[in-house]
């Protein structure tokens, strides 16, 4: 790395892109901090360096909104969808979560379609260690109360 | 460079270490702070980096370490009191002012204190410069990150070529 610090500046008068040359690990703190991994994946768009890196995301995200409709019965078989992680190498076996069963029951007949459209997309997802569903509530009191399962 | 009061509880001054960086420079630093780098934490304990040895540090040159170390200064008090639960809302403060401050440089610095933060592993800094790229791509439509990270315009094949990830990864720009 040069000591003297060069200001280069692009057409735009924005400085140049530095950040595309991190090696993919810092790159994945990075988006890591971006909060889901629907964010982290939109970067695929930004240029062929960034295609894949959110692809080796170490930790999944996903974020969705829950509206309470009714009091429903726990559902035991709590995630069909999740399966699907284990078409990869690194199996990823979720176990049920303590709490929020009934909320995934809805959660999986809300999103499946889509959830499924994510792990398909990448089957490298597996090597994931941790998958995080953040679940946001609107009850009647309109209060988020977010309720996050955590697979590992 | 300036040493801020002791905080080790030893009498009498603050021990020094010294760094070297990639071109050779020399920085004597209080031991409190070089120690934020888990990387020369260990150095340090063994009793290196004191007298005329130093610690060398081929991957950081001396500009960026310069300022590294300007984070560690300022960092060190807190960190020596277990991350200051006792600090004062005004301390705090005035490690967020500095902090925000700290970051609000060119992005090929930023570059580099995200290489050696990593490279010492420091992680408090890890996380502030990790923080700082993710704010530049919060919430921000990919031509809007494009333009804020500094890419080039794309040429027409870039910008088919995006069209089409677009449609393709669809879900994910909904």
């Amino acid at each position: 790395m040069d000591m003297a610090h060069h200001c280069y500046k692009n057409a735009g008068g924005e400085e140049d892109d530095r950040i595309s040359g991190l090696p993919d690990e810092h790159l994945h703190s990075i988006l890591l901090l971006l909060g889901s991994t629907t964010d982290a994946a939109c970067t695929s768009v930004l240029s062929r360096r960034w295609r894949h890196v959110w692809t080796h995301l170490p930790e999944l995200s996903f974020r969705y909104e829950y509206r309470e409709k009714d009091s429903r019965s726990p559902s035991p078989d709590v995630d069909p969808e999740l399966s699907t992680l284990d078409d990869g190498d690194t199996p990823v076996s979720p176990s049920p979560p303590p709490d929020p069963s009934s909320l995934l029951h809805d959660f999986d007949t809300l999103v499946s379609g889509s959830l499924e459209d994510h792990f398909c997309i990448r089957s490298s997802h597996a090597a994931a260690r941790l998958v995080k569903l953040v679940l946001l509530r609107h009850d009647r009191n309109d209060d988020d109360d977010p309720v996050v399962s955590d697979y590992t | 460079m300036a040493a801020p009061e002791s905080g080790d509880g030893n009498n009498g001054a603050a021990r020094m270490v010294t760094l070297i960086s990639s071109d050779n420079t020399r920085f004597e630093v209080e031991a409190a702070a070089a120690s934020l780098s888990q990387t020369l934490q260990l150095t340090i304990l063994d009793g290196g980096g004191g007298g005329g040895d130093g610690i060398p540090l081929p991957n950081v040159d001396s500009a960026t370490l310069s300022k590294v170390l300007e984070y560690c200064i300022k960092h060190a008090p807190a960190a020596a009191n277990g991350g200051a639960p006792n600090a004062t809302a005004v301390d705090r403060a005035e490690l967020e002012r500095f902090d925000n401050e700290f970051v609000n440089i060119d992005q090929s610095v930023l570059y580099s204190l995200i290489m050696a933060a990593h490279n010492l592993e420091i992680e408090g800094l890890q996380s502030l410069v990790a923080k700082k790229v993710a704010d530049m791509i919060k919430g921000k439509s990919p031509m809007e990150i494009r333009r804020t990270l500094g890419f080039p315009d794309p040429t027409p094949e870039e910008q088919a070529e995006m069209n089409a990830h677009m449609l393709e990864y669809g879900w994910a720009y909904e």
